[in-house]
């Protein structure tokens, strides 16, 4: 049962039925279910108390769904019957299902089917032609998902859900392919605006002076849930200071998506909208107000911040710690966690994830390797991050990604491949579409001249990017090239979408630069 | 379930299966296993009826194209093993519980490549359960979905093909559209 439906908008269903007396809802216990569960973050099945000693199994996303609609079209003076199927998938009925069904539907102007077209041509077998049949889902994408069980309350929740793309044949005979190309979330540029003055913002320093009007967000945003996108993160600049972020958020939530917000101060003014975001990030520069505020170049900045985390804190979310990796900082990052959690008081149960970035030379960090990491910090910086997880139990999550081979084998643990531009990609308030969310050039497309799924299934620096081509031919065959592809791609200076990690040492630019003389130790490490 | 594939070419697979020695071929009993039922062997599921006289429902149609796979390729010189994931009726590879996922990782057999019978997410699912310690390679191709009418017979059940409908997600989007 694997198609993702999405529920068509309220405005919608109400222009489809406006004509209509009677209205019989008819829904399907299968995908539409699990994806309302999935969509909605609600349980799969609860146990339904009947009478004292009677209780059943109700498949309990979808039921929601039905109460919600049966509202609407009672608001608008229809008359309403409902047929939850409990056992039977609509997409899949033999001759006798259709006949006790046909018996048991009731008669009115119009039927509602909440299940794929596949269900509303069930839907059409069992009432025959002249029945005027609306669908009331739209299909967004395949998906693959677990589920728990709790045998105590009954509830049958999902615990993870992956979104599969539709592959082209071409791309399936052509790909003995190593990732999915399958685009689940966007990081979502809202402003520019930004209190700290960062040396290094990707963003550079070219209109960071005015907000982008809430017509042209709400506008992307629309494009965007039309384009199934499911996963936003905002950012900017710093999205706290965009004067309409609760329109943002809350259209975001009307629009199905799950909203995460990464910030330079998480300042909310209006705190009623924090239950409708899914995630918070914030980025912390340093150890100390010192060393933050330096880098920020704003006094108080370190201050801001930590208070703001509290509060969040306090209210019970949690926040994930988003630490850049820095010559300046590479050997401090135990120590920037530590004084969060031992001087600041935020404990560890307040802290979903520690994320490790490095800082790419692009923006107001062009033309210069100033902030990039060296080959000696690699290591210091690895144990340093070794003794966050051990000290503290958090969990830690790289972003952007390090050449695996050049790395202790005790630590790839941490490592991943870039999925920027596999399964993550950026966006502009203008809709412009960018492969990785800290390379300011916006290089793909806009999603008003092509569809988001066209740019991202067919974008030549993207396909080129997915394949092996412009890695070196000793990586290619690398064993490892499955969990490194190279590292990060931006890391050097280059004008060019991408280029293997500055580390990397089959890469005849890069060992000119900076490994010629590490390059015998490394073969060693490999060996 | 109700996702319409088709099975890519036979030349497509064997190419598909060139410098890997011992393959896999995973079968869904769900969705893949209707279409393929639609498409050429007309029964859904067939009635077995083991030594205690107990009848039980096979996957009737996703059985005898893995056995056909099966053979072109050991044709080819590879070796061939194969699996059906899920008794038909009881679970779809695209939605499993950590118990599936645990006793599945036991019983999937090792090999250099897996060819998964299945749609992209049931791909998904096997790549939850093998890890990324060995490729799964799609062989069909996901086109629309079905709504699939069938008889219950004394052989199994019979896909009855004139009130079966593919709706290809090309018209689905038109019907999203439209509203």
């Amino acid at each position: 049962m694997p198609v993702y439906l999405k529920p068509i908008e309220r405005d919608s269903i109400i222009e489809m039925t406006k004509e209509f007396h009677s209205i019989l809802i008819v829904a399907c216990p299968g995908c539409p279910n699990e994806s309302l569960a999935y969509l909605r973050d609600i349980p799969l099945a609860k146990k339904i108390t009947i009478s004292k000693n009677h209780t059943k199994i109700e498949c309990y996303a979808i039921n929601q769904e039905v109460r919600r609609l049966s509202e609407i079209f009672q608001e608008q003076g229809l008359s309403v019957e409902i047929e939850v199927l409990n056992e039977k998938y609509l997409c899949l009925l033999s001759g006798d299902d259709c006949e006790t069904l046909r018996e048991r539907l009731p008669h009115t102007d119009a039927i509602f089917v909440l299940g794929c077209p596949a269900a509303a041509e069930g839907i059409k077998k069992i009432s025959g032609v002249s029945s005027y049949i609306l669908t009331g889902m739209r299909t967004v994408a395949l998906f693959f998902y677990s589920y728990k069980y709790d045998p105590k309350s009954g509830d049958k929740y999902i615990t993870e859900g992956q979104f599969a793309k539709i592959q082209k044949r071409e791309e399936m005979i052509m790909n003995k392919s190593m990732s999915s190309s399958n685009l689940q979330m966007l990081a979502f540029h809202i402003t520019t605006v930004c209190e700290n003055r960062c040396e290094y913002c990707y963003m550079g320093d070219i209109e960071r002076n005015e907000h982008s009007p809430y017509s042209k967000i709400k506008k992307v945003m629309k494009e965007l849930a039309y384009q199934n996108v499911k996963n936003l993160l905002l950012g900017g600049g710093n999205p706290c200071m965009y004067p309409h972020l609760n329109k943002v958020i809350e259209l975001g939530y009307d629009l199905g998506f799950i909203i995460d917000i990464i910030s330079n101060t998480l300042e909310f003014k209006d705190r009623s909208i924090l239950k409708y975001i899914g995630g918070f990030d914030a980025t912390i520069l340093g150890p100390t107000y010192l060393e933050h505020d330096k880098i920020a170049r704003r006094k108080g900045a370190y201050k801001h911040l930590v208070f703001n985390i509290k509060k969040l804190v306090d209210d019970g979310y949690k926040i994930g710690i988003v630490l850049n990796t820095t010559p300046q900082t590479y050997d401090k990052l135990f120590k920037t966690v530590k004084n969060i959690i031992e001087i600041e008081d935020i404990l560890p149960n307040g802290i979903r994830y520690v994320m490790i970035q490095r800082v790419i030379p692009k923006g107001r960090a062009s033309s210069t390797l100033k902030y990039g990491l060296k080959r000696d910090h690699i290591e210091p910086l690895f144990a340093d991050i070794e003794k966050i997880e051990q000290v503290y139990g958090l969990k830690i999550v790289f972003e952007d990604p390090f050449p695996v081979c050049l790395i202790e084998k005790k630590y790839h643990k941490y490592l991943s491949p870039c999925v920027w531009g596999f399964t993550k990609g950026s966006i502009n308030w203008n809709g412009d579409v960018s492969r990785c969310g800290a390379d300011p050039r916006f290089r793909l497309g806009n999603i008003f001249e092509k569809p988001l799924n066209e740019i991202w299934e067919q974008s030549s620096i993207l396909l080129s990017f997915r394949s092996t081509d412009w890695m070196p031919s000793a990586c290619k065959t690398c064993s490892l090239l499955e969990k490194c592809r190279c590292g990060c791609s931006l890391s050097n200076i280059t004008e060019s979408d991408h280029e293997p990690d500055i580390f990397c040492s089959y890469s005849p630019s890069c060992s000119e630069m900076h490994i010629k003389n590490n390059f015998h130790k490394e073969k060693e490490i490999r060996r | 379930m109700g996702v319409h594939t088709k099975i890519l070419s036979d030349s497509e697979i064997v190419g598909m299966c060139e410098g890997f020695d011992t393959i896999v071929i995973l079968g869904c009993g769900a969705c893949a296993n209707e279409a393929l039922a639609y498409l050429k062997y007309n029964l859904i599921s067939k009635t077995i009826q083991n030594e205690e006289e107990h009848t039980y429902k096979q996957p009737y149609a996703i059985n005898c194209e893995m056995e056909r796979i099966e053979d072109i390729l050991r044709n080819k010189g590879h070796r061939v093993k194969t699996m059906i994931i899920n008794v038909y009726g009881e679970k779809s590879v695209c939605t499993l519980n950590d118990n599936d996922l645990e006793s599945l990782r036991k019983e999937i057999p090792s090999g250099d490549v897996i060819l998964a019978l299945c749609c992209s997410s049931g791909q998904m699912g096997i790549k939850k359960i093998v890890g990324s310690s060995i490729n799964v390679l799609s062989i069909v191709e996901v086109v629309g979905t079905l709504y699939c009418h069938f008889e219950d017979k004394r052989e199994g059940q019979l896909i009855v093909k004139e009130k079966s409908v593919v709706v290809p997600f090309s018209c689905d989007r038109e019907i999203n559209r439209s509203g």
